[in-house]
């Protein structure tokens, strides 16, 4: 089998464009774009590196001041069971951030549109829930 | 047909299986911190590597809130990997790729990734779940 080329910055930008949606280079190997939904809209991250493209929604929500409660922490750590190919985590600011990563390697247009669209989709959907779940938390601790 | 190709990535690979259905392998490990069972299963659209449980917790209480910030806090730190609690409420630790594009190269890659995350991350987690006021359940998981 013959190695296929690891996907570029470059290929990315074509693939935005080929998808209507409006982007920037960040710097040489991250594109940053908006995604609207029905919720609201995000800023993901596009990162490419020699083996990985990573699609990421940094900050997906604020994190309250005493940090994430167990309703919204199991909403996010059962979120990674339910949904396919998306990740959601912490970061070193405790805020939520939702990934998806994807093999630089034999990456083509409709791989990465599909990605993309799931990330938003899955974005979209569970933002109002995690709130709820921010708010039982804040309930439960008054 | 996807899962047809399996077989042949674990001969190179170096790791026996078994095939339990047409498109499900159990392979397994024994890891510095215990030995798991690893469940491939290849779909039309996706390869998932999973490991459940990765560590045993208490049946009769629900995941605390120290091991539901542990496993968002590591998932922040794995590359192609995720932690999350499964509808059994065990904690599961997977890899998920598309099937468009998959190779030996991934099939490596995954089966690495997700041997060398279980092992790194046991420890830790087995702390959190004891700080979480579970029983000390240190046994293999297999």
């Amino acid at each position: 089998m013959t190695a296929q080329a690891p996907t570029t910055a470059a290929d990315i930008a074509e693939y935005f464009r080929r998808l209507g949606q409006a982007f920037d280079m960040l710097d040489a190997d991250t594109l940053c774009t908006r995604m609207s939904g029905k919720a609201t809209s995000f800023i993901a991250l596009v990162h490419v590196t020699e083996h990985w493209v990573v699609i990421a929604v940094e900050d997906f929500a604020t994190a309250p001041d005493d940090g994430y409660g167990p309703v919204a922490l199991r909403f996010l750590v059962t979120a990674n069971h339910r949904e396919s190919i998306v990740k959601f985590g912490l970061d070193e600011s405790e805020e939520v951030f939702v990934h998806v990563e994807l093999p630089a390697e034999g990456m083509s247009f409709e791989l990465f549109a599909a990605a993309f669209a799931t990330l938003s989709e899955v974005a979209d959907r569970l933002f109002i829930p995690l709130l709820q779940a921010v708010v039982i938390d804040e309930r439960n601790s008054a | 047909m996807l899962a047809d190709d399996i077989p042949g990535y674990f001969d190179q690979y170096g790791w026996r299986y078994e095939r339990r259905e047409p498109g499900i392998f159990r392979t397994g490990f024994v890891g510095e911190a215990g030995a798991w069972d690893i469940w491939v299963r290849a779909t039309s659209s996706l390869v998932l590597f999973v490991i459940s449980p990765l560590v045993l917790r208490p049946e009769d209480t629900p995941p605390g809130p120290l091991l539901l910030r542990a496993l968002l806090k590591a998932n922040n730190e794995l590359n192609l990997a995720k932690l999350a609690i499964d509808d059994d409420e065990d904690i599961s630790l997977s890899v998920e790729l598309p099937a468009d594009g998959f190779c030996y190269a991934l099939f490596a890659d995954a089966l690495t990734a997700i041997a060398h995350y279980a092992d790194e991350y046991k420890v830790r987690l087995d702390e959190a779940v004891r700080d979480d006021g579970g029983s000390d359940v240190d046994r293999d998981t297999t």
